[in-house]
Order: structure tokens, then sequence, then C-alpha cells
């Protein structure tokens, strides 16, 4: 018995079409594998000799085809899988007989019969003569030319074969490409701070102020935020095993995210990384609570890594971490969002030479980020135009950011939409500049703001700057106990409302909300009295429409 | 109901709903109401019938909805989003048909079991017709309404809708029972006049 197991079989349909894939190969054999049985495959899967899935299918056939050969009865056209040539892709030309499966042009026109070993002469079982060749024929697919390129992923153009086929789409890197990017948006858990819907409240009593029913304050006041769980099982990771194509596309997709939540995982990161293991090349980056890490450490793990193409760049309560602003040299106007929370570190120096790397910034969160000021607040205003969200909340040291920077800001970036002043200090002034200078503002919090005073309040409802605040959704004062006059934000409420239909969110803290409720009180005694008033007028005016009985009773 | 501050005008929304029998002259007393004017012929409701009647006072605007249920049998099923959340139920009754104000019984029933809270209100309609009645059928059908008006603790109204007689009372009656406000209007209370008892 001679038969090379490189070699087509004979009950190949010539009808098939060669498509030239550079991550699906035919491998070539021997009998070591051969002689492998069948339950082995998933260790096939990440060798590197076996590339696909569909060489495994063939190898399957073609261990069953030995034992059939050797008159072992089994009836071969039980398995249905797919056949060697359908997924025949143009491989190497060192094959194992490169002249049976020749990939080059010039052996093109012969059909694959023609090119097949001579096997006659040496046994009588040959291919030729098995009742292999009575297996039914398989319907074929014409493979559409797929019409979309993954950006790193190039399909050279099929060949002009017969085409019979079935591919899986788990061969087509495009769509390969988008499943596993579906995977990924799915599971991939990015350790972010997650968005409340509302403040929890301070205690049992501000939530009675708050919802006004006792069940649902309670609730609330139950209500603990969700800890964000470190997922431990990324089917990601398992998609990087199923072969050589999954591999390369799941890394690819890997290596656009880099985020850790755990020092622990870290330092295992850090330990195997090397210039052989996936370049990380990533959009977004998260170091997440890494309160105790250390600079040393965050110096190894971005030394293999590339900034080129970082969009995000996030180090949320990483008090340690000082990123150098070489990351932000390669990262330049790609980089839209940028978060340095609680960060110990960085100081007006540092945030001056990111506004002059990367001017495309829209997201800038520096949360209790205390050496912060208004020099660079004042400075970056200057190069960083297209700021959306700003948030410069603190708890210490609000004396260093005051109306001089802000003021500066506001005038410079008209699209913000989000502004965060807690702790600073501020004054009326900003509130007015806000109102008038940004129409787009949507969320405001100006919680613990000592330097406010009762006139920001009549801003909100002020004739002349009616038409400010238009889209404003969300509203914060807490901690902002020397304002009185919470008329104002009662009406601006009830004005957003009914007239913008935007149902204003604002957060008080406990003894603002306890006068904000009695002067609520106290307006809607005064409306219901002017109402009582209009319709008592109205319903004891005897002039009314209807008719006098008494004609109708004398006609 | 709500109430609104915006530009010096203030809102108050009101639903009410009309209930009884076919045939009676509910969607005739609504359309009268919010268009003034009255159509002799008959249009059967299928199912539900709405609509608003907005009436500026000084700085207030009363939005009165108006939803209108068809008196067949097979539209009762819709009761729900009728009575639902109405502040007020006119319980409505056809002066000249005795077996229209029996059934009121049960539509008080029905209507109690959606909302528990509305000012029910027992509306006789026709009063033109009904005074061409004899005189005894008058004060059996008078006193059969007040008997029900007691038992319901409703104000009881006789209107026609097409001589417009007590038809702008009804909505100040209840205007005035929704928020406990004094209505200096004189009852009614003699056999053979427009009934108008609200006190």
């Amino acid at each position: 018995m001679k038969l090379n197991s490189t070699k087509p079989l004979p009950y190949d349909n010539s009808n098939n079409q060669i498509y030239n894939n550079p991550f699906i190969t035919t491998s070539t054999r021997n009998d070591d594998e051969i002689n492998n049985p069948p339950n082995k495959r998933s260790k096939f899967c990440t060798s590197t000799t076996t590339t696909s899935l569909a060489s495994l299918f063939n190898k399957q056939n073609r261990h069953k085809l030995r034992r059939r050969i050797n008159s072992i009865s089994t009836n071969l056209s039980y398995y249905k899988f797919p056949k060697q040539d359908e997924f025949n892709f143009n491989s190497q030309p060192n094959f194992a007989s490169s002249s049976t499966r020749s990939s080059t042009p010039s052996s093109n026109s012969n059909s694959d019969l023609e090119s097949l070993p001579d096997l006659t002469d040496d046994d009588e079982l040959t291919p030729e003569n098995t009742p292999i060749k009575k297996l039914p024929t398989i319907n074929f697919q014409y493979l559409e030319l797929p019409t979309l390129k993954p950006p790193k992923f190039q399909l050279h153009k099929p060949r002009q074969r017969e085409i019979s086929s079935k591919i899986s789409i788990f061969e087509v890197p495009e769509i390969l490409h988008k499943i596993i990017s579906f995977v990924d948006e799915q599971n991939s858990n990015l350790p972010t701070e997650s968005t409340p819907i509302r403040r929890k409240p301070l205690n049992y009593n501000h939530a009675m102020l708050i919802h006004g029913d006792a069940e649902i304050a309670q609730r609330a006041t139950e209500e603990i935020q969700e800890q964000l769980q470190p997922v431990y099982s990324n089917p990601l990771f398992n998609c990087l095993l199923v072969n050589k194509l999954f591999f390369k596309i799941t890394s690819d997709i890997i290596s656009k995210k880099f985020y850790f939540s755990n020092e622990e995982n870290l330092v295992k990161f850090i330990n195997y990384q090397g210039p052989k293991t996936t370049s990380f090349q990533p959009k977004i980056f998260i170091l997440h609570k890494l309160f105790q890490t250390r600079q040393y450490l965050f110096d190894k793990c971005i030394h293999y890594i590339s900034f080129k193409q970082l969009e995000w760049f996030e180090l949320y309560m990483c008090p340690k971490l000082f990123p150098s602003i070489e990351i932000f040299k390669q990262a330049g106007s790609n980089l839209k969002k940028l978060i340095i929370t609680g960060s110990k570190t960085i100081d007006d120096n540092f945030l001056i030479s990111i506004s002059l790397h990367c001017k495309n910034i829209e997201v800038l969160d520096l949360r209790a980020c205390e050496y912060i000021s208004d020099f660079s607040i004042y400075q970056i205003s200057k190069h960083l135009k297209n700021l959306k969200i700003i948030n410069f909340g603190r708890k210490n040291k609000g004396h260093l950011i005051s109306d001089a920077s802000i003021i500066k800001l506001i005038n410079c970036c008209k699209g913000l939409n989000t502004i965060g002043l807690a702790g600073c200090n501020v004054t009326d002034k900003t509130v007015f500049e806000i109102a008038i200078k940004l129409p787009d503002i949507e969320r405001l919090s100006l919680n613990n703001c000592p330097r406010l005073t009762d006139h920001c309040l009549s801003i909100f409802t002020n004739p002349n700057t009616i038409h400010c605040f238009l889209k404003l959704k969300v509203l914060e004062f807490r901690y902002n106990s020397q304002l009185d006059n919470l008329q104002h934000l009662i009406e601006f409420k009830k004005r957003q409302e009914y007239k913008n239909k935007i149902y204003l969110l604002i957060e008080l803290c406990e003894d603002l909300m306890a006068k904000y409720r009695a002067q609520e009180q106290e307006l809607d005694n005064i409306i219901s009295m002017k109402i009582f008033n209009d319709i008592m007028v109205y319903i004891n005016d005897d002039n009314d429409g209807d008719s006098n009985y008494i004609d109708l009773l004398n006609r | 109901m709500e109430e609104e501050n915006y530009e010096q005008n203030n809102q108050v929304a009101l639903k009410i709903g009309l209930i009884g029998d076919s045939q009676i002259g509910k969607t005739s007393l609504m359309v009268k109401y919010v268009e003034g004017s009255f159509d002799e012929d008959y249009i059967q409701t299928l199912g539900v019938n709405f609509m608003d009647k907005k009436i500026q006072i000084r700085n207030t605007i009363i939005t009165f909805s108006i939803w209108d249920l068809g008196g067949q049998k097979e539209f009762i099923n819709m009761l729900p989003l009728v009575s639902n959340d109405a502040v007020a139920i006119l319980f409505m009754f056809d002066l000249t048909r005795k077996s229209t104000l029996n059934s009121i019984k049960e539509w008080y029933r029905q209507v109690r079991g959606f909302n528990k809270t509305a000012i029910p209100f027992l509306v006789g309609t026709k009063y033109d017709h009904f005074i061409d009645l004899s005189f005894q059928d008058q004060i059996e059908i008078t006193q059969q309404a007040k008997k029900f008006g007691n038992a319901m603790k409703a104000p009881i109204i006789f209107c026609s809708t097409s001589h417009s007689i007590n038809v702008q009372k009804i909505f100040k009656i209840i205007l005035s029972k929704a928020f406990d406000l004094k209505l200096n209007l004189d009852e009614i209370i003699n056999v053979g006049e427009p009934i108008l008892i609200f006190k």
C-alpha cells in the first residue's frame, strides 16, 4: 500500500475551488499524524503543522480510508466530513509531494484527476476502484468574493478554478473578525466606573426627602453599588486556541484593549511579556484601582506596548503611577479620552505637556488630582479646543481651581456638555459664564463649592437667561448649605420639564433637600391658591352658556 | 390631576369618564360641551371616544379630558381605559327610559372595580323629552333617580343636550367637587324641573 497521505483522494471532486487564504494551509502530514486517533483533535488545533479544522477532518477521513483499504469494513459514505480539496487553500510549495497538488499556476489547467499519482499498478484496492467512488456528490456552493476587507487580513483573489466548496464561515477572516469582535464586545468587561442613575442617598431621611415613599426610600438606601467583578474566563482566550486564523484574529482584537484591575495579574503579565509575545497596540489602556502598584511595574508593563493607536488612557485611582510623556507623544492626536483620577504624581507641567501633544482630547477627567491648578487649566484651554467633558472635582486643595481658569476654559471650549467642579473655588461668575457661553451644557456638578451664593441660583430663572440651560439634565448642588433660595431651582425644574420635556435631576444633600421640599410645598400652595381662586370665579359666573329651563317649560 | 407653573399660566388637567347604556347621549353631551354643537343623528360609538376641552380663566388653564365609552356590552373591556385615573365619572341614563336608570347599578359596580376614588355623578339626559312624559312617570323617575343618587352619594343632574340645559353646570359642579370649592348655585329639586342636586 503506497497511498501517500498528502495526495488527494480519488473521490475528490475536481470542481474544487482553491482559495488562497494566508491563514489556512493544508499541512504536510506524516504517518505519525495519520495514526493519531481523532480524539486528539484539540492537540492538533494548536500545533503548528495543522492549521485548520478542515485538514483535521481530512485526516479523519484518511484514517478511516486507510482502515477501509485494509479491508476493515467501514462504510465511509457515512462520514460527511468535508473533503480535503474543499479546503485545500493555496499552500506552501514545499509539499511532501508537490507534484500531486501543485499550487503553481502552470498546473492550474490540469484537473485534479489528471494530476493523480498512478497507483493502479501495485495494488488492487486502489482508490479508483474502492466503493468510495459511489459517495454522493456534494452540493456545491460558490463562495462569494468578500467585499469588505478587514484592516489586517488580506485575501488573495481566488484562482480561476472550478468552485466546489462548503467553506465554513469560520474560515473567512472577514466574518471571523466580526464574530470575534462580537465575542469581545459581549464578554470584555472594561474595569470602568459605572455611571449611577442618581447618587445614592446619604441616609434614610435623605432618601425619604427625595422619594417621599418609605418603601422606595428603604430600597434606595440599601442599594449597594454593584461591584465590578473581574472576569477571569473571557471566551476570547479560548478563541486563541482554535486554530491559526482564530489565533491571529483574536490576538489582534485582544491587543486593542489593555486593561488590568488587579496587581497580581499585572505582575503575571509583566513576567510573561517579551518581544515575542503579542505586541499590544491598544486603543484602550486602563489600569483600575491599583492602589499600591509601584512605578517600576508600570514602566516594565508599558515597555513593549506601542501607544500609536491609543484613544483612551485611564489610570483610575492608581495614585503612585506616573505615565510618562512618551506615551502621549506616541498617541498624539488619536487620544480622545484621558482619565487620571486620584493621582498624586501628575502636576501642572504634566498636563500642559500632554495638551501640546494630544490636541483632540474630548474627555478630561482629573478628579482628585490635587496638584492640578489654575495654571495648567488656563494653559490647556489654548490647545484643547474639542473638550466635551471635564471634571476637576476634588476633596482637598479646592482653592487651586478658581474662576480665572475655568472661565477661560469655558470661553475656549464651546462644545462642553459636562462640567464637574465639585470642591472647587468657583463663584457665581462661573455659573453665569456657563449659562451664556455653553448652549450644550447637559450636566453640571457644583457640589461643595463654598463660594457660590443664592445669586447663582437666580441665573436659572432670570428672564435674560431664559434661552440658557435648555439641555440641562443633571444639576448637582450637594453640600452647599450656604444656599437658601431654592425656589429658583424649583421653578427651573418645572420649566425644564414643561417647556423642554427634560426631567431635570437635581442632586442635593439632606439639609438642602429639606429646604427644597419645604419651599416646593410653599410654592405649590401659592399656585394652588391662585388656581382655586380662578376656578371659583369661573364656576360662580352665572353667565355660563346654559339656557334657562323656564323657557323650555313655557314653550 | 397635575398642576404646573409655566410663564404665569397654571395648568390643571382633569379626566372625566362618561358611562351608561347605549343611545342615551353620552357622545352628544361630550360634543355639545367641547364644540357647542348638537346633531340629532345617532352614531353608535365603537369603543371609546376622547375629546379635550381647554378653558382659560385668568392665569389658569383647565383641561378636561373627556372619555366616552360605547354603551354596548361588548365594549365593557375598554372600561379601564375610561375609568382609570378619572377624577369624575358621569353615570348617565335616559330620562325617558327607566331601564337605563336601572342599569346604573351594574355600571357603578363595574367602575368601582377599577377606580375607587373618582367622584360619581348621576346624569339624566333628554330632559326636553322628559317633560313630555306623564306627570306620574316624571315623579317615578325623579324619585328613583334621587334614590340612586343618595345611594351613590352622587350629585344628581337632569340635562338636555339639544336645548343646552345644565350642560355647563355639570362641569362646574365637577370642578367644585374636585377642588372642594363652594358653589353659589341654587339647587333645583322639584319634580318636572331639571333636577340639580349637589350639596
